[in-house]
């Protein structure tokens, strides 16, 4: 664009001027009349200090891990719930007269609108996040009104922290101490299994096989012994037999009567018996009933009956009686033996079911050890929970605390007269180089020589200048004084009823209120 | 139209003796005495010079004059796309700026029939119409006023209105020759109509060589001007477009 373009576009614009004028002025008059008539409203706010957890996290776990922003994020949401918010602004009164016209949506949307948080992090230089400051203001048309709301939900911000990790420290508290009573009921009931079965297999369990072991090798000995003495007597029988076919008389004389060796043999049997069974065991009462019985036979017998038997019924009787008594020892022998064979078969059957009760038992131990783990591991864990609790009871887990609290404003927040004259200024140029542009646009007629040439091809025969006549300037002289004085007159008329009628703000305000009073 | 030309060389060659008896016709001529105030309210700048923009009709003049004796032209139309451009006011201002040319002879005549506008342009009561003129009841000297000895102005102090008519009869054409043959000037200039109002433009172009375009800046648009030229070229020879009233001139006329 050369000079003479831009020279051409100046010279547009001057020609154009009263629009311009007269658009920027009636713009800025609007500007200003609605700056004067909008009513003040007040922005108070408070804030608040979000600080990190102050226990070392290395010491003491607190059971809410949650980032302090974060919390105040979700506090956010949650204070600026419908409900809440509907019932701050009826505690307060927010909407006074105007609640009934109001309905709930529109009391809440325009509640969410004068609410404002902002955060102002003050990062730490090591990258983690450091304190921060959130601030929450609100806009109302009277200052102490806006200051009150805004100090309701500091309150309200802070409860619903203290609620919202004392809340979550609790829960986990309390789920620990399930997780512990569960825990233990299942070992209890394990244990008393258990034990119902140790009583229901006490014959095979594995602690006693040692004890079964020996006891079955004594058994064994013991039948080994029995069945040499008894191989014994029959060899002593057969002898005796065989000695007094031969040569008619014992072998060894008359020592004593056969009851009374009887007696004495029953009496070993007895001290033999009761080193191995116990005190009425059937052998044992046997033995004993056997032994009573002989005493009484020897006592009640005359003592002077056996020196007077004579020598041959003597011998004789001294055989039978030999023969007598090792015939009875054998059928003791043979019971016995009996006995000890079917108790060693007992024995045997019960080491061979013992592995099988020691593998059930096992199982049942080893769930016990696990139950018993996680036990453990449980109430260490609900002892961590409770510390983690006391810390947020004592709000020592991070924690948000007033900074400052929020005081009527004493300067409305806005409108921004200022600004709003600004805007109106600028709308109004913007709109009058608008419109000169879309006048200049629709514009087909010729303006300047070079449009003559874009078109013909060639210059114009002669350009030839506007003339004046002296008339003309004379009427343009007298035009535009007029134009300076009328446009000079306005705004000394509109100072002038300011200083010495009334102050124009109240005068916009008068004709606004009666505009509105004729609508 | 090449057959006329030659005629009009031969008869410029043949009558340069005849000039001398020309001037006698001229010397009868009333006189014009214009008003010289009404004459600058109606912004006629070249009769004084005072006002710098003369400059500019004294540049056209000389073109125009180069252009007529290169094609040995001396009719010419001055028109305009639509009213108010200023084609009275053009050709006065040229008419005068011609006139300061001491031994070139022009003929200004009004034919702007329905809205005669050189006599009130220049403040006299003329003394009668061009209309009876061109209809061959009048003599030449009781149609034109003579501005010093070389520029012979016929103004026109009623309107008519069968123009067209008038200016395509054959009466017209040969009293329009007859007053060459006898005043014998060099430029003869028509005021005309606007074109886009009405015919008489496009009856009248036959008797004329060139034609001269009259733009009002910020009032003729493009395409009016477009359309008249090319109806104008395919006619007769366009001597150019003049645009007038033009606020903003690239450059400062005068010294």
């Amino acid at each position: 664009m050369s000079d003479v373009d831009a020279r051409f576009y100046i010279s547009i614009l001057l020609r154009r001027l009263p629009y311009l004028v007269a658009i920027v002025s009636s713009a800025l008059a609007l500007a200003v009349i609605v700056a004067s008539i909008l009513p003040p409203l007040y922005r108070a706010s408070a804030k608040i200090l979000v600080e990190a957890p102050q226990i070392p996290a290395e010491l003491a776990r607190s059971t809410v891990p949650i980032q302090a922003t974060q919390q105040l994020q979700i506090i956010r949401q949650q204070i600026t719930a419908r409900d809440d918010l509907l019932a701050l602004a009826r505690k307060l009164e927010v909407y006074g007269t105007e609640k009934a016209e109001l309905s709930d949506q529109d009391i809440v949307d325009d509640m969410r609108f004068r609410i404002a948080f902002e955060e102002i992090g003050l990062r730490s230089p090591y990258g983690d996040p450091g304190p921060s400051v959130a601030s929450v203001s609100f806009t109302a048309d009277d200052p102490d009104l806006a200051a009150r709301v805004v100090n309701e939900f500091v309150d309200l911000i802070l409860l619903k922290q203290q609620q919202q990790r004392t809340g979550r420290a609790a829960d986990t508290v309390k789920f620990f101490d399930r997780e512990v009573g569960r825990l233990g009921s299942d070992l209890n009931r394990l244990e008393a299994e258990i034990l119902r079965y140790k009583n229901e297999n006490a014959d095979t369990l594995p602690e006693s096989l040692e004890f079964r072991r020996s006891l079955q090798t004594s058994q064994q000995e013991r039948l080994i012994a029995l069945e040499r003495e008894e191989s014994d007597l029959r060899a002593r029988r057969s002898n005796l037999v065989e000695s007094y076919a031969l040569t008619g008389q014992t072998v060894d004389g008359s020592v004593a009567t056969p009851e009374q060796q009887m007696l004495l043999e029953l009496n070993r049997a007895l001290a033999e018996q009761l080193a191995i069974f116990s005190e009425n065991s059937q052998n044992i009462v046997a033995l004993r009933a056997r032994i009573a019985s002989l005493q009484a036979a020897l006592r009640s017998r005359p003592a002077t009956e056996s020196p007077s038997s004579a020598s041959d019924r003597g011998e004789r009787s001294g055989l039978d009686l030999q023969l007598s008594f090792i015939d009875e020892r054998l059928r003791v022998i043979g019971r016995e033996k009996a006995a000890i064979t079917q108790r060693i078969a007992e024995l045997t059957k019960s080491i061979g079911a013992t592995p099988n009760s020691e593998t059930v038992l096992y199982s049942l131990e080893r769930n016990r050890t696990n139950l018993q783990t996680q036990y453990n591991t449980a109430i260490a864990r609900r002892a961590e929970a409770m510390i983690g609790e006391q810390i947020e009871r004592r709000a020592d887990g991070g924690r948000f605390s007033v900074l400052e609290r929020a005081t009527p404003p004493q300067y409305p927040e806005s409108p921004k007269r200022r600004r709003i004259v600004l805007l109106g200024a600028m709308g109004g140029l913007g709109l009058a180089v608008a419109l000169i542009g879309l006048l200049e646009f629709f514009n087909g007629t010729i303006r300047r020589p070079v449009e003559l040439v874009r078109m013909l091809d060639h210059q114009p025969l002669a350009t030839i200048p506007y003339i004046s006549t002296a008339d003309e300037i004379r009427i343009r002289i007298r035009r535009t004084v007029a134009a300076v004085f009328s446009a000079a007159a306005a705004p000394v008329a509109l100072v002038a009823a300011h200083y010495f009628y009334m102050p124009l703000p109240l005068v916009f305000q008068n004709v606004y209120q009666w505009l509105t009073a004729l609508v | 139209m090449e057959h006329r030309k030659v005629s009009l060389q031969e008869r410029c060659a043949s009558e340069r003796p005849g000039r001398a008896g020309s001037d006698a016709l001229w010397e009868t001529l009333p006189p014009l005495r214009t008003d010289a105030r009404v004459a600058a309210g109606n912004r006629i700048v070249t009769t004084s010079r005072l006002n710098p923009a003369h400059a500019v009709f004294d540049m056209m003049r000389t073109k125009l004059l180069q252009q007529l004796q290169q094609h040995s032209w001396t009719t010419v139309a001055i028109t305009s796309p639509t009213p108010g451009c200023g084609k009275t006011f053009v050709a006065l201002n040229l008419a005068f700026s011609l006139a300061n040319q001491r031994e070139c002879r022009t003929v200004l005549v009004d034919l702007d029939l329905k809205r005669p506008q050189v006599a009130k342009m220049l403040g006299v009561s003329a003394p009668s119409t061009i209309e009876s003129f061109l209809k061959g009841e009048r003599e030449i000297a009781d149609a034109f006023l003579r501005h010093n000895d070389n520029l012979a102005i016929g103004a026109n102090s009623q309107a008519m209105s069968f123009s067209a008519e008038l200016l395509q009869s054959r009466e017209t054409v040969r009293v329009l020759q007859e007053m060459r043959q006898r005043m014998c000037p060099d430029v003869v200039l028509f005021d005309m109509p606007p074109m886009l109002s009405n015919d008489d433009v496009m009856a009248f172009l036959p008797n004329v060589d060139c034609v001269i375009l009259v733009a009002a800046a910020e009032q003729s648009t493009l395409g009016e001007v477009d359309v008249c030229e090319q109806e104008l070229s395919e006619r007769t020879n366009v001597l150019g477009v003049v645009l007038n009233k033009c606020r903003f001139a690239p450059e400062k006329y005068g010294y």
